[in-house]
Protein backbone atom coordinates (compact mmCIF):
# COMPACT_ATOMS: atom_id res chain seq x y z
CA UNK A 1 0.00 0.00 0.00
CA UNK A 2 2.72 2.58 0.93
CA UNK A 3 4.85 1.71 -1.73
CA UNK A 4 1.92 2.61 -4.22
CA UNK A 5 1.38 5.62 -2.38
CA UNK A 6 5.05 6.55 -2.80
CA UNK A 7 4.82 5.39 -6.76
CA UNK A 8 2.24 7.76 -7.02
CA UNK A 9 3.69 10.62 -5.36
CA UNK A 10 7.09 10.27 -7.31
CA UNK A 11 4.71 9.98 -10.84
CA UNK A 12 2.72 13.39 -9.65
CA UNK A 13 6.02 15.40 -8.91
CA UNK A 14 8.73 14.10 -11.52
CA UNK A 15 6.89 12.71 -14.27
CA UNK A 16 5.58 16.04 -14.53
CA UNK A 17 8.77 17.58 -14.86
CA UNK A 18 9.73 15.14 -16.94
CA UNK A 19 7.41 15.54 -19.68
CA UNK A 20 7.69 19.17 -19.37
CA UNK A 21 8.84 21.08 -22.83
CA UNK A 22 10.52 23.96 -23.71
CA UNK A 23 9.72 24.97 -27.42
CA UNK A 24 12.83 26.51 -29.41
CA UNK A 25 10.99 27.96 -32.36
CA UNK A 26 13.02 29.60 -34.89
CA UNK A 27 10.78 32.33 -37.51
CA UNK A 28 12.41 32.94 -40.83
CA UNK A 29 11.87 36.77 -41.87
CA UNK A 30 12.25 38.13 -45.29
CA UNK A 31 11.33 41.40 -46.34
CA UNK A 32 9.80 41.83 -43.19
CA UNK A 33 7.55 39.22 -42.94
CA UNK A 34 7.32 35.61 -42.04
CA UNK A 35 8.90 33.57 -45.18
CA UNK A 36 5.88 31.23 -44.55
CA UNK A 37 3.77 33.96 -45.81
CA UNK A 38 5.39 35.41 -48.39
CA UNK A 39 3.66 36.43 -51.61
CA UNK A 40 5.19 36.19 -54.79
CA UNK A 41 7.00 39.25 -55.71
CA UNK A 42 10.16 39.67 -57.97
CA UNK A 43 12.32 38.99 -54.97
CA UNK A 44 11.48 35.96 -53.46
CA UNK A 45 12.87 32.87 -51.79
CA UNK A 46 12.38 29.33 -52.89
CA UNK A 47 14.08 27.18 -50.72
CA UNK A 48 15.95 27.74 -47.62
CA UNK A 49 16.77 24.62 -45.40
CA UNK A 50 19.55 24.01 -43.04
CA UNK A 51 20.67 22.25 -40.35
CA UNK A 52 20.29 22.90 -36.50
CA UNK A 53 22.62 20.91 -33.64
CA UNK A 54 24.17 20.70 -30.61
CA UNK A 55 21.18 23.46 -28.91
CA UNK A 56 22.14 24.17 -25.65
CA UNK A 57 20.35 26.32 -23.03
CA UNK A 58 21.75 27.80 -20.28
CA UNK A 59 19.52 29.06 -17.58
CA UNK A 60 19.69 32.04 -15.24
CA UNK A 61 20.41 30.07 -12.00
CA UNK A 62 23.40 28.48 -13.74
CA UNK A 63 22.12 25.43 -14.97
CA UNK A 64 22.22 24.36 -18.59
CA UNK A 65 20.32 21.88 -20.59
CA UNK A 66 21.90 19.99 -23.76
CA UNK A 67 19.70 18.11 -25.99
CA UNK A 68 21.11 14.66 -27.04
CA UNK A 69 21.62 13.97 -30.38
CA UNK A 70 20.43 17.19 -31.48
CA UNK A 71 20.47 17.52 -35.09
CA UNK A 72 17.75 19.07 -36.61
CA UNK A 73 16.72 19.84 -40.48
CA UNK A 74 14.72 23.06 -41.07
CA UNK A 75 13.16 23.14 -44.59
CA UNK A 76 10.60 25.87 -45.38
CA UNK A 77 8.32 23.91 -47.12
CA UNK A 78 7.47 21.83 -43.13
CA UNK A 79 6.95 25.04 -41.00
CA UNK A 80 6.59 22.57 -38.08
CA UNK A 81 10.26 21.46 -38.57
CA UNK A 82 11.32 24.96 -37.04
CA UNK A 83 10.11 24.20 -33.74
CA UNK A 84 12.78 22.36 -31.80
CA UNK A 85 11.29 20.44 -28.61
CA UNK A 86 13.23 20.42 -25.69
CA UNK A 87 12.65 17.88 -22.85
CA UNK A 88 13.45 20.15 -19.87
CA UNK A 89 11.99 22.09 -17.02
CA UNK A 90 10.59 25.40 -17.88
CA UNK A 91 12.52 27.98 -15.98
CA UNK A 92 14.07 31.77 -16.85
CA UNK A 93 16.60 31.04 -19.18
CA UNK A 94 19.54 33.38 -20.12
CA UNK A 95 21.14 32.28 -22.98
CA UNK A 96 20.80 29.95 -25.73
CA UNK A 97 23.82 28.65 -28.38
CA UNK A 98 23.41 26.12 -31.38
CA UNK A 99 25.59 25.33 -34.24
CA UNK A 100 24.21 26.08 -38.13
CA UNK A 101 25.63 23.02 -39.63
CA UNK A 102 27.13 19.70 -39.25
CA UNK A 103 29.94 18.96 -37.24
CA UNK A 104 33.38 17.36 -38.59
CA UNK A 105 32.99 14.10 -36.36
CA UNK A 106 29.13 13.33 -37.79
CA UNK A 107 30.08 14.12 -41.30
CA UNK A 108 32.95 11.73 -40.92
CA UNK A 109 30.57 8.86 -39.70
CA UNK A 110 29.43 6.91 -42.79
CA UNK A 111 25.56 6.49 -43.69
CA UNK A 112 23.43 7.90 -41.06
CA UNK A 113 19.69 8.02 -40.93
CA UNK A 114 16.69 10.60 -39.48
CA UNK A 115 17.21 14.33 -40.32
CA UNK A 116 20.80 13.13 -41.05
CA UNK A 117 19.92 10.97 -43.75
CA UNK A 118 21.70 11.65 -47.07
CA UNK A 119 18.60 11.04 -49.12
CA UNK A 120 17.52 14.27 -47.27
CA UNK A 121 19.57 16.24 -50.21
CA UNK A 122 21.57 17.59 -47.94
CA UNK A 123 24.48 16.00 -48.70
CA UNK A 124 27.32 16.37 -50.94
CA UNK A 125 28.56 12.99 -52.58
CA UNK A 126 31.76 14.11 -54.54
CA UNK A 127 33.26 15.48 -51.65
CA UNK A 128 31.74 13.54 -48.72
CA UNK A 129 29.93 16.13 -46.06
CA UNK A 130 26.28 17.98 -45.36
CA UNK A 131 25.68 20.86 -46.92
CA UNK A 132 24.90 23.31 -43.72
CA UNK A 133 22.87 25.69 -45.08
CA UNK A 134 20.83 26.28 -48.33
CA UNK A 135 19.13 29.47 -49.49
CA UNK A 136 17.54 30.12 -53.05
CA UNK A 137 15.74 32.63 -54.81
CA UNK A 138 15.62 35.46 -56.83
CA UNK A 139 16.69 39.27 -56.68
CA UNK A 140 16.49 42.05 -58.71
CA UNK A 141 20.18 42.64 -57.82
CA UNK A 142 21.56 39.19 -59.64
CA UNK A 143 23.48 40.20 -62.74
CA UNK A 144 22.59 36.72 -64.15
CA UNK A 145 19.61 36.53 -66.83
CA UNK A 146 17.25 34.84 -64.35
CA UNK A 147 18.15 36.52 -61.47
CA UNK A 148 18.46 33.80 -59.25
CA UNK A 149 21.10 33.03 -56.36
CA UNK A 150 21.71 29.75 -54.95
CA UNK A 151 23.95 29.22 -51.69
CA UNK A 152 24.99 25.92 -50.97
CA UNK A 153 26.95 26.16 -47.46
CA UNK A 154 29.23 23.53 -45.78
CA UNK A 155 32.67 22.14 -45.25
CA UNK A 156 33.89 20.12 -42.87
CA UNK A 157 37.51 20.43 -43.28
CA UNK A 158 39.88 22.65 -41.77
CA UNK A 159 40.69 25.76 -43.44
CA UNK A 160 36.89 25.44 -44.52
CA UNK A 161 35.31 24.24 -41.55
CA UNK A 162 32.01 26.14 -42.02
CA UNK A 163 29.88 24.89 -39.24
CA UNK A 164 28.90 28.20 -36.69
CA UNK A 165 28.15 28.27 -33.28
CA UNK A 166 25.36 30.55 -32.89
CA UNK A 167 24.49 32.26 -29.20
CA UNK A 168 21.37 34.27 -28.88
CA UNK A 169 21.15 36.04 -25.06
CA UNK A 170 17.49 35.64 -24.61
CA UNK A 171 14.95 38.32 -22.78
CA UNK A 172 11.77 37.45 -24.07
CA UNK A 173 10.70 33.98 -23.23
CA UNK A 174 6.90 33.25 -22.61
CA UNK A 175 5.16 30.01 -21.46
CA UNK A 176 8.16 27.27 -22.53
CA UNK A 177 8.13 29.16 -25.79
CA UNK A 178 11.73 31.11 -27.05
CA UNK A 179 10.75 32.53 -30.32
CA UNK A 180 14.07 33.62 -32.59
CA UNK A 181 13.80 35.48 -35.22
CA UNK A 182 15.94 34.98 -38.55
CA UNK A 183 16.40 37.57 -40.52
CA UNK A 184 16.97 36.51 -44.15
CA UNK A 185 17.68 40.30 -45.26
CA UNK A 186 20.37 40.26 -42.62
CA UNK A 187 22.45 37.60 -44.38
CA UNK A 188 21.07 38.80 -48.19
CA UNK A 189 22.43 42.58 -47.45
CA UNK A 190 26.25 41.48 -46.60
CA UNK A 191 26.57 39.45 -49.41
CA UNK A 192 27.49 41.42 -52.72
CA UNK A 193 24.50 39.82 -55.36
CA UNK A 194 25.66 41.81 -58.26
CA UNK A 195 29.46 40.24 -57.58
CA UNK A 196 28.35 36.38 -56.46
CA UNK A 197 25.04 34.88 -57.06
CA UNK A 198 25.91 31.25 -56.40
CA UNK A 199 28.24 28.99 -53.90
CA UNK A 200 28.20 25.50 -54.16
CA UNK A 201 31.51 23.97 -52.71
CA UNK A 202 33.25 24.09 -49.59
CA UNK A 203 35.87 26.89 -49.63
CA UNK A 204 36.84 30.79 -48.80
CA UNK A 205 33.33 32.10 -50.14
CA UNK A 206 31.27 29.83 -47.87
CA UNK A 207 33.08 30.52 -45.05
CA UNK A 208 32.06 34.35 -45.26
CA UNK A 209 28.57 33.80 -45.90
CA UNK A 210 29.00 31.56 -42.86
CA UNK A 211 30.05 33.94 -41.42
CA UNK A 212 27.39 36.16 -41.27
CA UNK A 213 25.11 33.81 -39.92
CA UNK A 214 24.86 35.06 -36.48
CA UNK A 215 23.62 38.49 -37.57
CA UNK A 216 20.42 36.72 -38.75
CA UNK A 217 19.55 35.72 -35.13
CA UNK A 218 17.68 37.48 -32.29
CA UNK A 219 15.32 37.09 -29.48
CA UNK A 220 11.98 39.20 -30.22
CA UNK B 1 -3.39 -37.03 -16.89
CA UNK B 2 -4.55 -36.23 -20.35
CA UNK B 3 -5.76 -32.88 -19.06
CA UNK B 4 -1.25 -32.55 -17.79
CA UNK B 5 -0.27 -34.25 -21.24
CA UNK B 6 -1.90 -31.50 -22.90
CA UNK B 7 -0.04 -28.85 -21.17
CA UNK B 8 3.51 -30.50 -21.39
CA UNK B 9 2.89 -30.33 -24.80
CA UNK B 10 1.61 -27.07 -25.38
CA UNK B 11 4.02 -25.61 -23.47
CA UNK B 12 6.70 -27.47 -25.50
CA UNK B 13 5.29 -26.13 -28.76
CA UNK B 14 4.87 -22.49 -27.27
CA UNK B 15 8.64 -23.27 -26.28
CA UNK B 16 9.71 -24.04 -29.82
CA UNK B 17 7.91 -21.65 -31.06
CA UNK B 18 10.00 -19.17 -29.25
CA UNK B 19 12.89 -20.87 -30.09
CA UNK B 20 11.86 -21.09 -33.72
CA UNK B 21 11.02 -17.47 -33.79
CA UNK B 22 14.26 -16.35 -31.93
CA UNK B 23 16.67 -18.36 -34.50
CA UNK B 24 14.59 -16.97 -37.25
CA UNK B 25 15.31 -13.36 -36.46
CA UNK B 26 19.42 -13.89 -35.15
CA UNK B 27 21.44 -12.89 -37.98
CA UNK B 28 24.73 -15.13 -38.29
CA UNK B 29 27.88 -12.88 -37.35
CA UNK B 30 30.82 -12.97 -38.74
CA UNK B 31 34.01 -11.67 -38.08
CA UNK B 32 36.91 -9.45 -40.09
CA UNK B 33 39.70 -10.91 -40.41
CA UNK B 34 42.69 -8.70 -40.07
CA UNK B 35 46.18 -11.08 -41.47
CA UNK B 36 48.57 -10.89 -38.36
CA UNK B 37 51.39 -8.17 -38.44
CA UNK B 38 48.51 -5.75 -40.48
CA UNK B 39 47.56 -2.78 -39.05
CA UNK B 40 44.24 -2.34 -37.71
CA UNK B 41 41.71 -1.59 -40.04
CA UNK B 42 40.67 1.93 -40.70
CA UNK B 43 36.51 0.95 -41.15
CA UNK B 44 35.16 0.86 -37.49
CA UNK B 45 33.54 -2.41 -37.74
CA UNK B 46 31.29 -1.43 -34.62
CA UNK B 47 29.26 0.48 -36.49
CA UNK B 48 28.01 -2.02 -39.14
CA UNK B 49 28.39 -5.42 -37.23
CA UNK B 50 29.32 -7.83 -39.98
CA UNK B 51 26.27 -10.39 -40.67
CA UNK B 52 26.36 -13.20 -43.53
CA UNK B 53 22.92 -11.81 -44.10
CA UNK B 54 24.22 -8.20 -44.82
CA UNK B 55 27.21 -9.63 -47.15
CA UNK B 56 24.51 -11.43 -48.89
CA UNK B 57 22.31 -8.44 -49.46
CA UNK B 58 25.68 -6.47 -49.97
CA UNK B 59 26.19 -8.82 -52.87
CA UNK B 60 22.64 -9.06 -54.30
CA UNK B 61 22.76 -5.08 -54.44
CA UNK B 62 26.26 -5.03 -55.75
CA UNK B 63 25.21 -7.03 -58.97
CA UNK B 64 21.96 -5.68 -59.67
CA UNK B 65 21.04 -2.77 -62.13
CA UNK B 66 18.10 -2.18 -60.03
CA UNK B 67 20.11 0.62 -58.47
CA UNK B 68 20.75 2.58 -61.86
CA UNK B 69 18.21 5.06 -63.31
CA UNK B 70 17.17 2.80 -66.39
CA UNK B 71 18.23 -0.57 -64.56
CA UNK B 72 20.74 -1.15 -66.91
CA UNK B 73 24.06 -1.05 -64.71
CA UNK B 74 25.13 -2.03 -61.72
CA UNK B 75 28.21 -1.56 -59.28
CA UNK B 76 30.09 -4.83 -60.89
CA UNK B 77 29.54 -3.59 -65.06
CA UNK B 78 32.57 -1.33 -63.64
CA UNK B 79 33.81 -3.56 -60.94
CA UNK B 80 34.32 -6.91 -62.25
CA UNK B 81 35.43 -9.75 -59.58
CA UNK B 82 37.70 -11.71 -62.24
CA UNK B 83 39.53 -8.32 -62.56
CA UNK B 84 40.39 -7.54 -58.79
CA UNK B 85 36.50 -5.61 -59.33
CA UNK B 86 37.99 -3.07 -62.01
CA UNK B 87 36.80 -2.45 -65.70
CA UNK B 88 39.27 -4.51 -68.07
CA UNK B 89 39.74 -2.44 -70.99
CA UNK B 90 38.02 0.61 -70.13
CA UNK B 91 40.20 3.15 -69.48
CA UNK B 92 37.09 5.69 -68.00
CA UNK B 93 34.55 4.83 -66.12
CA UNK B 94 31.03 3.87 -68.14
CA UNK B 95 27.47 5.28 -67.00
CA UNK B 96 24.22 4.41 -68.09
CA UNK B 97 23.18 5.25 -72.09
CA UNK B 98 26.82 5.04 -72.60
CA UNK B 99 28.06 7.97 -71.12
CA UNK B 100 31.50 7.75 -69.98
CA UNK B 101 33.24 9.23 -66.61
CA UNK B 102 36.23 11.13 -66.08
CA UNK B 103 38.04 8.46 -64.17
CA UNK B 104 39.30 5.06 -64.37
CA UNK B 105 37.71 2.55 -62.31
CA UNK B 106 39.29 1.78 -59.42
CA UNK B 107 40.12 -1.85 -58.12
CA UNK B 108 38.25 -2.74 -54.77
CA UNK B 109 40.55 -4.52 -52.75
CA UNK B 110 40.90 -4.02 -49.37
CA UNK B 111 39.33 -1.16 -48.59
CA UNK B 112 38.64 -1.45 -44.97
CA UNK B 113 42.10 -0.58 -44.42
CA UNK B 114 41.52 2.93 -46.43
CA UNK B 115 41.64 6.29 -45.47
CA UNK B 116 39.61 7.76 -48.43
CA UNK B 117 37.77 7.05 -51.56
CA UNK B 118 37.91 8.00 -54.74
CA UNK B 119 41.26 8.95 -56.74
CA UNK B 120 40.82 12.91 -55.12
CA UNK B 121 40.01 11.27 -51.52
CA UNK B 122 37.18 13.63 -51.96
CA UNK B 123 35.02 10.28 -50.23
CA UNK B 124 35.72 9.90 -46.23
CA UNK B 125 34.08 6.62 -45.70
CA UNK B 126 33.19 3.46 -46.82
CA UNK B 127 29.76 3.84 -46.88
CA UNK B 128 29.19 7.33 -48.02
CA UNK B 129 31.06 6.11 -51.15
CA UNK B 130 28.48 4.34 -52.89
CA UNK B 131 26.55 7.54 -53.07
CA UNK B 132 28.65 8.71 -55.63
CA UNK B 133 28.55 5.65 -58.39
CA UNK B 134 24.75 5.73 -57.62
CA UNK B 135 23.76 9.33 -58.37
CA UNK B 136 26.51 10.85 -60.59
CA UNK B 137 24.97 11.40 -63.78
CA UNK B 138 27.58 10.35 -65.66
CA UNK B 139 27.46 6.47 -64.00
CA UNK B 140 23.72 5.84 -62.82
CA UNK B 141 22.45 8.59 -62.53
CA UNK B 142 19.41 8.07 -59.78
CA UNK B 143 18.58 9.83 -56.34
CA UNK B 144 18.83 8.02 -53.39
CA UNK B 145 15.28 8.74 -52.48
CA UNK B 146 14.36 7.02 -55.80
CA UNK B 147 16.62 3.79 -55.20
CA UNK B 148 15.10 3.23 -51.44
CA UNK B 149 11.60 3.86 -53.26
CA UNK B 150 12.62 0.90 -55.50
CA UNK B 151 13.24 -1.03 -53.08
CA UNK B 152 10.09 -1.07 -50.60
CA UNK B 153 8.94 -1.71 -54.02
CA UNK B 154 10.73 -5.26 -54.16
CA UNK B 155 9.21 -8.30 -52.15
CA UNK B 156 12.79 -10.04 -52.42
CA UNK B 157 14.88 -6.96 -51.35
CA UNK B 158 12.28 -6.50 -48.30
CA UNK B 159 12.76 -10.25 -47.64
CA UNK B 160 16.83 -9.19 -47.67
CA UNK B 161 16.84 -6.34 -45.64
CA UNK B 162 14.54 -8.14 -43.17
CA UNK B 163 16.86 -10.95 -42.72
CA UNK B 164 19.97 -8.51 -42.45
CA UNK B 165 18.53 -5.85 -40.45
CA UNK B 166 15.58 -7.11 -38.96
CA UNK B 167 13.32 -4.74 -40.52
CA UNK B 168 12.04 -4.85 -44.12
CA UNK B 169 11.48 -1.31 -44.42
CA UNK B 170 14.49 0.01 -46.76
CA UNK B 171 16.26 3.37 -45.91
CA UNK B 172 19.48 4.62 -47.44
CA UNK B 173 21.38 4.13 -44.42
CA UNK B 174 20.83 -0.05 -44.52
CA UNK B 175 21.24 0.55 -48.15
CA UNK B 176 24.68 2.23 -47.91
CA UNK B 177 25.47 0.00 -45.01
CA UNK B 178 24.49 -3.30 -47.04
CA UNK B 179 26.85 -2.58 -49.46
CA UNK B 180 29.88 -1.32 -47.38
CA UNK B 181 29.52 -5.07 -45.68
CA UNK B 182 30.10 -6.47 -48.88
CA UNK B 183 32.83 -4.15 -50.37
CA UNK B 184 34.81 -4.21 -47.17
CA UNK B 185 34.76 -7.46 -47.07
CA UNK B 186 36.48 -7.86 -50.58
CA UNK B 187 39.96 -8.32 -49.58
CA UNK B 188 43.51 -9.76 -50.47
CA UNK B 189 46.26 -11.34 -48.24
CA UNK B 190 46.80 -14.70 -50.66
CA UNK B 191 48.76 -13.92 -52.86
CA UNK B 192 52.25 -15.40 -54.06
CA UNK B 193 54.06 -12.57 -52.10
CA UNK B 194 51.77 -12.87 -48.70
CA UNK B 195 52.88 -17.09 -49.00
CA UNK B 196 56.45 -16.00 -49.64
CA UNK B 197 56.38 -13.62 -46.51
CA UNK B 198 54.26 -15.65 -44.40
CA UNK B 199 56.94 -18.44 -45.10
CA UNK B 200 54.90 -20.89 -46.27
CA UNK B 201 56.55 -24.55 -46.58
CA UNK B 202 57.63 -24.72 -50.49
CA UNK B 203 56.99 -21.29 -51.47
CA UNK B 204 59.83 -18.84 -52.52
CA UNK B 205 60.40 -16.02 -55.12
CA UNK B 206 61.96 -17.29 -57.95
CA UNK B 207 65.53 -15.37 -58.81
CA UNK B 208 63.95 -12.66 -60.69
CA UNK B 209 61.05 -12.05 -58.67
CA UNK B 210 63.17 -11.86 -55.88
CA UNK B 211 65.71 -9.26 -57.91
CA UNK B 212 62.50 -7.27 -58.52
CA UNK B 213 61.21 -6.98 -54.87
CA UNK B 214 65.22 -5.63 -53.88
CA UNK B 215 64.08 -3.12 -56.56
CA UNK B 216 60.60 -2.40 -55.64
CA UNK B 217 61.59 -1.65 -51.92
CA UNK B 218 64.51 0.55 -53.21
CA UNK B 219 62.12 2.87 -55.65
CA UNK B 220 58.21 1.93 -55.34
CA UNK B 221 57.56 1.14 -51.40
CA UNK B 222 57.80 4.87 -50.28
CA UNK B 223 54.46 5.16 -51.83
CA UNK B 224 53.36 1.64 -52.54
CA UNK B 225 54.10 0.32 -48.66
CA UNK B 226 53.42 -2.89 -47.32
CA UNK B 227 51.86 -5.03 -46.73
CA UNK B 228 48.93 -3.15 -48.26
CA UNK B 229 50.43 -1.47 -51.23
CA UNK B 230 49.60 2.08 -50.79
CA UNK B 231 50.65 4.21 -47.70
CA UNK B 232 47.03 6.23 -48.34
CA UNK B 233 48.70 9.18 -49.59
CA UNK B 234 47.95 11.58 -52.28
CA UNK B 235 51.17 11.83 -54.82
CA UNK B 236 51.84 13.50 -58.08
CA UNK B 237 53.19 10.76 -60.03
CA UNK B 238 54.75 13.12 -62.97
CA UNK B 239 51.60 12.27 -65.20
CA UNK B 240 51.17 14.69 -68.16
CA UNK B 241 48.00 16.64 -68.01
CA UNK B 242 45.34 15.29 -70.16
CA UNK B 243 44.23 17.88 -72.43
CA UNK B 244 40.72 17.13 -72.18
CA UNK B 245 40.16 15.91 -69.02
CA UNK B 246 42.36 18.46 -67.31
CA UNK B 247 42.06 16.69 -63.93
CA UNK B 248 43.88 18.25 -61.13
CA UNK B 249 43.31 15.28 -58.86
CA UNK B 250 43.38 16.36 -55.30
CA UNK B 251 43.68 19.94 -55.48
CA UNK B 252 39.62 20.14 -56.60
CA UNK B 253 39.08 18.78 -52.90
CA UNK B 254 41.56 20.68 -50.67
CA UNK B 255 40.99 23.93 -52.92
CA UNK B 256 45.04 24.12 -52.30
CA UNK B 257 47.57 24.22 -55.03
CA UNK B 258 49.89 22.21 -53.25
CA UNK B 259 47.65 19.25 -54.01
CA UNK B 260 47.45 19.98 -58.09
CA UNK B 261 47.95 16.85 -59.81
CA UNK B 262 48.06 14.48 -56.92
CA UNK B 263 46.11 11.92 -57.31
CA UNK B 264 45.59 8.92 -54.43
CA UNK B 265 48.00 5.97 -54.39
CA UNK B 266 46.55 2.89 -55.62
CA UNK B 267 47.08 -0.72 -53.90
CA UNK B 268 49.31 -2.37 -56.43
CA UNK B 269 47.45 -6.16 -54.67
CA UNK B 270 46.13 -8.11 -58.11
CA UNK B 271 47.80 -5.47 -60.41
CA UNK B 272 48.14 -7.77 -63.52
CA UNK B 273 44.82 -8.23 -63.77
CA UNK B 274 43.82 -4.65 -63.16
CA UNK B 275 44.77 -2.75 -66.13
CA UNK B 276 44.43 -0.23 -67.84
CA UNK B 277 46.40 2.00 -65.79
CA UNK B 278 46.70 5.37 -63.89
CA UNK B 279 44.03 7.20 -62.90
CA UNK B 280 42.38 7.94 -66.47
CA UNK B 281 43.36 4.62 -67.91
CA UNK B 282 46.11 5.92 -69.97
CA UNK B 283 48.22 2.93 -70.18
CA UNK B 284 47.76 -0.70 -70.61
CA UNK B 285 50.79 -2.82 -69.89
CA UNK B 286 52.45 -3.05 -66.69
CA UNK B 287 55.65 -2.69 -68.75
CA UNK B 288 54.55 1.19 -69.94
CA UNK B 289 53.71 1.65 -66.17
CA UNK B 290 57.69 1.18 -65.59
CA UNK B 291 58.59 3.07 -68.24
CA UNK B 292 56.47 6.17 -67.38
CA UNK B 293 58.82 5.84 -64.35
CA UNK B 294 62.28 5.84 -65.28
CA UNK B 295 61.34 7.73 -68.53
CA UNK B 296 58.38 9.20 -68.45
CA UNK B 297 58.12 12.08 -65.59
CA UNK B 298 56.83 15.46 -66.18
CA UNK B 299 58.96 17.54 -63.65
CA UNK B 300 56.30 20.08 -61.57
CA UNK B 301 56.59 21.52 -58.79
CA UNK B 302 53.80 19.20 -56.68
CA UNK B 303 56.03 15.89 -57.63
CA UNK B 304 56.23 13.43 -55.48
CA UNK B 305 59.33 13.47 -53.88
CA UNK B 306 60.74 10.17 -53.90
CA UNK B 307 60.27 10.18 -58.04
CA UNK B 308 62.39 13.77 -57.97
CA UNK B 309 65.53 12.12 -58.19
CA UNK B 310 65.23 9.71 -61.84
CA UNK B 311 64.87 6.41 -61.56
CA UNK B 312 68.10 4.21 -63.66
CA UNK B 313 66.53 0.69 -64.54
CA UNK B 314 67.94 -1.65 -67.21
CA UNK B 315 66.08 -3.56 -69.15
CA UNK B 316 66.33 -6.75 -67.34
CA UNK B 317 65.80 -4.73 -63.74
CA UNK B 318 62.57 -3.77 -65.28
CA UNK B 319 61.27 -7.55 -65.90
CA UNK B 320 62.27 -8.40 -63.07
CA UNK B 321 60.17 -5.29 -61.38
CA UNK B 322 57.24 -6.83 -63.02
CA UNK B 323 57.64 -10.46 -62.13
CA UNK B 324 57.65 -8.91 -58.72
CA UNK B 325 54.35 -7.41 -59.22
CA UNK B 326 52.66 -10.30 -60.95
CA UNK B 327 53.64 -12.40 -57.00
CA UNK B 328 51.05 -9.67 -56.38
CA UNK B 329 48.06 -11.60 -57.78
CA UNK B 330 45.39 -13.37 -55.35
CA UNK B 331 43.78 -16.07 -57.13
CA UNK B 332 41.84 -16.66 -54.10
CA UNK B 333 40.76 -13.44 -53.94
CA UNK B 334 39.93 -13.11 -57.97
CA UNK B 335 37.56 -15.98 -58.17
CA UNK B 336 36.21 -16.49 -54.82
CA UNK B 337 32.85 -17.88 -55.52
CA UNK B 338 31.99 -15.54 -51.97
CA UNK B 339 32.85 -12.87 -54.19
CA UNK B 340 30.82 -13.22 -57.47
CA UNK B 341 27.29 -12.99 -58.65
CA UNK B 342 24.34 -14.43 -57.37
CA UNK B 343 26.76 -15.62 -54.24
CA UNK B 344 23.45 -15.25 -52.13
CA UNK B 345 21.68 -17.66 -54.71
CA UNK B 346 24.58 -20.32 -54.39
CA UNK B 347 24.80 -20.36 -51.23
CA UNK B 348 20.96 -20.53 -50.76
CA UNK B 349 20.92 -23.76 -53.23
Amino acid sequence: MNIKLYIVIFLTIFGRVATAQVQLKLCPIFNSLSLFKQETKQDSISMLRFYVSNVQLFFQDGTKHIEPSSYHLMDMEEPESFIVHLKTVDKPIAKISFCLGIDSATSVSGALDGDLDPAKGMYWAWQSGYVNFKLEGKSAKCATAKKEFSFHIGGYLAPFYALRKIEIPIQFQQNGMIKIEMDLNVLLSKIDLSKMNSIMIPGKEAMRVADCFQAMFSNR
Amino acid sequence: MNLVKIKIASLVILFAGVCFAFVAIKQKKTKFYVPKGWPQTVYDFTKNPLTEEGFKLGSALFFDPILSKDNSISCSSCHLSFTAFTHADHKLSHGINGRIGTRNSQVLINLAWSKSFMWDGGVNNIETQAINPITNPLEMDNSLLEVVKTLNQSSKYRKLFYAAFEDSTVNSQKLLKALAQYTSQLVSYNSKYDSVMRKEKGVVFTQNENKGYVLFKQHCASCHTEPLFTNNSFENNGLSVDDELKDWGRMKITQNSSDSLKFKVPTLRNVEFSAPYFHDGRVNKLKEVVNHYTSGIVQNKTLAKALQNPIVLSEQDKKDLVSFLKTLTDKYALYSERYRYNYSEIVNK
